[in-house]
């Protein structure tokens, strides 16, 4: 036994409204049981990794995912295209000709493999305009595994339950923002908003403020079909 | 279908109506003009139909002609299609201002009743020994409809790559513009072939001569097409999208298998399943299915475990897990603390499952592979927890139909509660506090539609969810690497009103360990139960680095203490496996969902 720890408790309470529990003393001693050591496998170490690239050691941005911080790594070399269409693709290759489009499940976005800063090639297709929009590919988290996502343009904004529509609405018109309720149901609201940093940057300084519960944007993440 | 308006006839002088009797009013013009909305519009014989009465104007006087020689002059008539054919149906109104007529050329298609010729193929619903199976290791689905339910008003959403509408075997169970696209504002979900298998086993059409069916062959279906884009704006909204009316959100997805890494869901989503499961159905709660995971071993290695999921560790969700046709885990299927329940699918013999597939060669039967159907709308090749989930989608849809008060959290326990202990001789399986079976494979057990039927429709339902969280208790205690001998806390609690839980979320922060992955931790309640919630495992890294997403206070799932108490020592256990990286167990942290 390499500790016996005794905590102290108290329950935070959140649907229900209780009484603080009590912490009192526990038994000390916990069995053991005998593993014999094992080694790491290796196998999939060296497996190979199509379309992945090295990350930087340090992220490039963050955000908050509910009230948790998350730190955002940069990939070096792609770019998400959103609401793809063949003038947005004729944009990419007129600035990156040698762009490539890697392979991915979803219709409603496509990848880009350039030999450039993909932040930069981001900024300067938005700020070429035209259709579609472009953002730099993130993994949220160290580690070329961690998913892979982008910034698909707004911010979800969740707003504390209780919270009517018309306050929402006011504070939404307050911000200069203009939004939408997703669905019927919940406090959660779409914020318009553009892609790339520029949503990040909003969804941040969202989630400082008092009026709401949580901010963040409005990510494309990878997922994969059972 | 053809809308056909034969137009307004004056008539001479007027008529005083009684108010109960005429519709419209208020600033409408008082002409009739008839319109009118129907429950079903395909189905086998005998097939009964509610037609609603939608017309303006003052009306005193309705006439139906139903196609098959019957009229009705209720305003809002109910009549029972007992031959096959395709029937225009006319409803002519007349008031103090004339008449109108409405008709509908065939609006009304009626088949036959005749057998669905690949249910023989089909032994996850019921297994005889087809190609080597044992027999009964199956969902136990015609025994369910034989009770008389074949999820008839349930509705189930199938979030995936798309719903092929149009497809014959899942056509007349689809809900008119009620899918969703995500790549437009649209109700065409989109082709997708894994979400078309996935209907089908949920809810394709019964007794229609064609093909096989779903464990709900009623049921109603809608498409949506999150995964063509998955913003979390989409998820959300697909999580709670025509929630009044969703039984089951049915979602064969989630991040990437096989890698080994924890990959939680953002906090939007979880906030919109909990808006389900709160506000969805009228406040009885949507019910939310999920893959558990299809990544549990690569290259013989063990690999992921369906709690490194963050969408399939929520407690608002049942994660399901995979048997084969012998009753036992599929080799892909994930273990997991989390798991709830597991179903039918390809397991380790190679005996898939037969679903419907998208129409021509765009699916998985291309017409490549000699030993798949002739028929390209259909495939015997779907697998995965991916299969499994639609099926105990389906089973709900029974289970709805059979008992429509149920709420979510009823749906689940009846499910553990009836759940068949498959694989006996399977050393995992042991018996919780409050006398559930469990197992990291299979959760409570295989799915038994016919004994989940048949408790719903006695079920009294439980006393609402309730939710306990404790502080964040630091432990701050490092780990010896390559050391059998635990990092251990015991936590005690006191107090709690929580005393038969449902669910239980443990977060854990080991920050500092570059491999977590080596890692084995376990939890134990006060009940004695000991639940695994990581395993030493393989995973994919930034060679030669070992760069992994770290543990930050990471959420893991516990289904194995239903029914047990809070209160009690939980005791908490971490030990570092394999030799070179380690640690420090920094913190824990519990919620506790339950009732008293």
């Amino acid at each position: 036994m390499k500790l016996a720890l005794i905590t102290a408790l108290g329950l935070g309470l959140s649907a229900c409204q209780k009484d603080a529990l009590q912490a009192t003393d526990t038994p000390s001693d916990l069995g053991t049981r005998n593993v014999s050591d094992t080694e790491r496998p290796k196998e999939l170490f060296d497996r190979s990794a199509p379309g992945r690239s090295e990350l930087p050691a340090v992220p490039a941005a963050y955000f908050f995912d509910g009230n948790r911080r998350q730190d955002l790594y940069l990939t070096a070399s792609l770019v998400a295209e959103f609401e793809p269409s063949q003038a947005s693709v004729q944009r990419l290759h007129a600035l990156r000709p040698e762009a490539r489009e890697v392979e991915q499940t979803q219709s409603g976005v496509r990848l880009w493999s350039v030999e450039a800063d993909s932040m930069e090639v981001a900024h300067d297709l938005d700020a070429a305009g035209g259709q579609g929009s472009f953002s730099p590919v993130f993994h949220e988290g160290a580690g070329e595994y961690a998913g892979r996502c982008a910034l698909s343009g707004g911010v979800i904004v969740r707003f504390p339950r209780g919270t009517s529509d018309e306050q929402i609405s006011t504070f939404l018109a307050e911000q200069g923002l203009n939004g939408t309720r997703i669905g019927n149901l919940g406090t959660t609201w779409s914020i318009e908003g553009e892609p790339g940093m520029a949503s990040l940057e909003l969804a941040n300084r969202l989630h400082e403020m008092e009026a709401t519960e949580y901010a963040t944007p409005n990510l494309w993440r990878e997922v994969t079909t059972r | 279908m053809n809308k056909t308006s034969l137009g307004t006839k004056s008539l001479a002088g007027f008529l005083l109506c009684a108010a109960a009797a005429c519709s419209g009013g208020g600033d409408e013009s008082p002409i009739p003009q008839a319109a009118f909305s129907v429950s079903d519009t395909t189905g086998t014989a005998p097939l009964t139909v509610e037609f609603t009465d939608n017309s303006t104007g003052l009306i005193d006087a309705w006439f139906w002609e139903f196609g098959d020689g019957s009229t009705a002059t209720e305003q809002n008539p109910t009549h029972t299609f007992t031959g096959a054919g395709n029937f225009s149906v006319a409803l002519n109104v007349s008031g103090p201002e004339g008449s109108d007529v409405l008709v509908q050329t065939d609006l009304v298609r009626i088949t036959e009743s005749a057998p669905d010729p690949l249910f023989a193929a089909q032994w996850h619903h019921e297994n005889s020994g087809q190609n080597g199976g044992v027999p009964g290791e199956d969902a136990r689905t015609p025994e369910a409809w034989a009770l008389g339910f074949d999820g008839s008003g349930a509705r189930i959403a199938i979030v995936d790559n798309g719903l092929q509408l149009s497809h014959p075997d899942l056509l007349g169970n689809t809900v008119p513009d009620g899918s969703r696209s995500y790549t437009g504002n649209g109700t065409d979900p989109g082709l997708g072939d894994h979400g078309t298998a996935c209907a089908g086993v949920a809810a394709g059409i019964g007794e229609n001569g064609i093909g096989g069916l779903g464990a709900a062959p009623s049921a109603e279906l809608i498409g949506l097409g999150l995964l063509v884009n998955n913003t979390i704006a989409n998820q959300v909204d697909a999580m709670t999208f025509d929630n009044a009316n969703v039984v089951v959100s049915s979602n064969s997805w989630g991040p990437p298998d096989t890698l080994g890494v924890l990959a939680d869901s953002p906090a939007a989503w979880r906030s919109a399943v909990e808006d389900g499961i709160t506000f969805g159905r009228g406040g009885l709660g949507t019910v939310y299915t999920w893959a558990a995971g299809n990544g549990a071993l690569s290259g013989g290695n063990l690999v992921d475990n369906s709690n490194y999921d963050g969408y399939a560790n929520f407690y608002g969700v049942i994660a399901v897990a995979a048997v084969g046709d012998r009753g036992r885990q599929a080799f892909y299927s994930e273990d997991g603390a989390n798991l709830w329940i597991a179903a039918p699918s390809e397991g380790n013999s190679g005996q898939a499952i037969t679903t419907t597939d998208l129409l021509g060669s765009a699916g998985f039967n291309n017409g490549s592979d000699n030993s798949d159907y002739q028929d390209l709308a259909y495939t015997n090749t779907f697998n995965g927890t991916s299969s499994s989930t639609p099926l105990i989608s389906g089973v709900i849809g029974l289970m709805a139909e059979a008992n429509p008060n149920l709420t979510w959290s009823d749906v689940r326990v009846i499910l553990a509660q009836s759940a068949r202990r498959n694989d006996p001789g399977d050393p995992d399986w042991t018996t919780n506090g409050a006398g559930f079976n469990i197992n990291h494979a299979y959760g409570f057990g295989v799915v038994d539609a016919r004994a989940a039927v048949e408790l719903a429709q006695t079920w009294t339902s439980l006393a609402p969810l309730t939710s306990e969280s404790t502080a964040t208790i630091s432990i701050d205690e490092p780990i010896t690497d390559n050391d059998p001998t635990p990092v251990t806390a015991l936590i005690n609690v006191e107090g709690s009103a929580i005393n038969q839980l449902e669910y239980v979320h443990v977060h854990v922060d080991i920050p500092d360990h570059d491999f977590w992955p080596d890692l084995e931790i376990e939890i134990t309640s006060p009940s004695g139960t000991v639940s695994r919630l990581a395993s030493p495992h393989a995973a994919v890294t930034s060679s030669p680095n070992l760069v992994l997403p770290r543990m930050n206070d990471w959420r893991f799932g516990v289904t194995r203490c239903l029914g047990e108490p809070v209160n009690g020592t939980w005791t908490l256990s971490v030990r570092d496996l394999v030799s070179g990286l380690t640690g420090t167990v920094e913190s824990v942290r519990f919620e506790f969902y339950g009732r008293p």
